[in-house]
């Protein structure tokens, strides 16, 4: 009887001393998943090694991404505005539309490529890939939330804690683990497989079109658009005359320097073709309007780019060719990759395939 | 047998409390700092009005900011600087306003920290406790901490109810408006580990180049007036003499 007491107390003290060594395993183990710099790109800006990737962490960020949880009604995501079939930026919309029916300022870039910028937003305004989603969520006119209630609802919500948990191995949730989490998803968006890149790779071949597009691109775009981000990340002022509605500075509600107003971030032009319309502010429907604004010869507003002081000179022909080329940038494996798809419209996609399969549930 | 059983839990308890012990005896030579917020010669209350130097009557509903990067000095000159300090005092908030230390060193004859989060914390991503971004002490849309806040009522405002807001923050370039400051210790307050500390908020207003709330009643980018306040109330700190 005295051995089973002993025994018992033994077990104890080992389970005991197991649980406390175990701990933080037993939320179950996290899977890490390695990040691919594609060959020939430079190394990414972002830091992994304080956020290491996990397919917990990648998963979770992905269902606050298309969750509109963040928003204050619900009903605003981070998905609302950065549409996978966009190129993750708004399609055919010039200003995001917040909550309330209210515009913001700005039209949503394609957040691609992430893990290389060092800074964020139009104006560059916001320099940590974390940081970033707090700007929208907390933006009267966009997610219109605070992050004391976001982090309420998601420390209440039983999935999100429980996946918290397993990502990140805490109890409670912080704004650190929340941009974290959704940083995971957004850095795994890496568009490296548009037709361009598989041509550059020897797996393809451009039509003549395209072709002749791309050797105009290098002699008239490239400065400002260099691949492989075709966007050198600086900010210019592209001559857009200010907005009487918006008064956006761009760069300058950063800086405070005059030298910097109506400054604005050089945007990428991968998948340019199904991210219409263009412009910080949206003001230009198709890529025609584009080109008809830098081939302009009307004298440009002050503190206009020395590069775009007298224009840049584009033949309808050369404007054509150039098309062919800017959209060979769309990288259809991005935009149907279910790893990026909000999990309804996988799920959608899938009953789909059962209709036509002539099947009943 | 049973013997045996009961050595080993009671030795499995004792460690536990010579944990706890370790940390009460930790905790007794912290240095304390005290601060006490005062409008000029009275101490603070939001009920009382005050007049700044240009004659404008105000009161003050709230004020916080960051002190961090602490460091002591030694009566040998030698400082000692105190890793990961970071505080946020809020006037409203009583536990706020006593910053403790790790005080291992007996003879400190000056203090000397940051009034404001340094550049490296502003740009490395998410912070958490203080720092955490949640605590409404960040500006979202322009990377940074608002190192200093203070937010009342003046008659003279023209802004819808009668408010003034003073964000103040900026890191970079000349748009830093962080402080350092240092304070020499009297040595009563190092022998009780205890220093008292004064802030005076009537010296956001009043300084080399004096805050009117009629004319500048907001504040809420870096620039040339966050650095104008900044200069101001970077003199709001003064010890308090143990008698």
């Amino acid at each position: 009887m005295k051995q089973y007491r002993l025994y018992i107390t033994v077990l104890m003290i080992v389970l005991s001393g197991i649980a406390w060594v175990q701990a933080d395993n037993w939320w179950g183990p996290v899977h890490p998943v390695k990040f691919n710099t594609p060959k020939g790109w430079p190394a990414p800006a972002y830091d992994f090694a304080a956020n290491p990737l996990t397919k917990e962490g990648i998963a979770l960020g992905k269902q606050l991404f298309y969750d509109g949880i963040l928003s204050k009604d619900g009903m605003v995501s981070c998905g609302t505005c950065h549409q996978s079939f966009g190129g993750f930026a708004t399609y055919d919309h010039s200003l995001s539309h917040g909550i309330d029916n209210r515009f913001s300022t700005r039209n949503a870039p394609g957040i691609v490529n992430m893990a290389w910028q060092k800074n964020f937003m139009w104006d560059g305004g916001i320099l940590h890939l974390d940081l970033q989603p707090l700007a929208p969520i907390t933006a009267e006119n966009e997610m219109g939330e605070t992050l004391d209630s976001v982090l309420h609802k998601l420390n209440t919500h039983a999935d999100y804690r429980k996946k918290f948990q397993q990502a990140f191995r805490v109890q409670k949730i912080t704004t650190l683990e929340l941009g974290k989490a959704i940083s995971q998803f957004v850095l795994t968006l890496v568009s490296n497989n548009s037709k361009y890149d598989r041509v550059m790779r020897g797996e393809d071949t451009f039509i003549l079109p395209e072709q002749l597009g791309y050797e105009m691109f290098q002699q008239k775009c490239i400065t400002c658009h260099p691949p492989p981000f075709f966007t050198d990340f600086s900010f210019r002022n592209a001559g857009l005359a200010e907005d009487e509605v918006l008064q956006d500075k761009g760069r300058m509600r950063v800086t405070g320097k005059t030298t910097d107003s109506l400054k604005f971030k050089v945007p990428s032009l991968r998948n340019v073709g199904i991210s219409f319309p263009y412009g910080h502010d949206g003001r230009w429907a198709t890529l025609r309007n584009v080109f008809e604004h830098y081939r302009s010869k009307q004298p440009r507003p002050m503190g206009t780019d020395s590069l775009l002081k007298y224009g840049i000179p584009l033949s309808n022909y050369e404007i054509g060719q150039l098309t062919a080329f800017l959209y060979t940038l769309t990288d259809s494996t991005l935009i149907t990759n279910p790893a990026f798809l909000p999990e309804e419209l996988n799920r959608l996609q899938k009953q789909e395939r059962d209709i036509h399969q002539n099947k009943r549930d | 047998m049973r013997q045996v059983g009961l050595l080993v839990m009671g030795l499995w308890m004792a460690g536990i409390f010579q944990t706890t012990a370790a940390q009460s005896v930790a905790s007794n030579s912290m240095l304390t700092i005290q601060i006490i917020p005062v409008v000029g010669e009275k101490n603070w209350s939001p009920e009382d009005a005050y007049t700044n130097a240009l004659g404008e009557t105000f009161s003050i509903d709230k004020c916080l900011f960051y002190l961090s990067n602490f460091a002591l000095q030694s009566s040998s000159g030698k400082w000692y600087p105190i890793r990961d300090s970071y505080f946020l005092v809020n006037i409203l908030d009583s536990s706020s306003l006593q910053i403790r230390l790790p005080g291992n060193i007996t003879d400190v004859v000056s203090i000397q920290f940051l009034l404001g989060v340094d550049s490296a914390k502003n740009v490395s991503g998410i912070q958490s406790g203080v720092l955490d971004p949640a605590r409404g002490m960040f500006w979202t849309w322009n990377t940074g901490y608002v190192m200093a806040k203070m937010e009342g009522t003046s008659a003279v405002s023209p802004m819808p109810g009668k408010k003034f807001t003073y964000h103040v923050g900026g890191f970079a370039g000349e748009q830093n408006v962080t402080k350092l400051i240092q304070l020499a210790i009297d040595k009563k307050s190092t022998e009780q580990h205890r220093i008292v500390l004064q802030a005076d908020l009537l010296r956001w207003f009043n300084g080399s180049s004096p805050l009117s709330i009629a004319a500048n009643p907001v504040c809420h980018v870096p620039g040339k007036l966050a650095n104008q306040i900044a200069n101001n109330y970077q003199f709001q700190f003064s010890v308090m003499q143990q008698p």
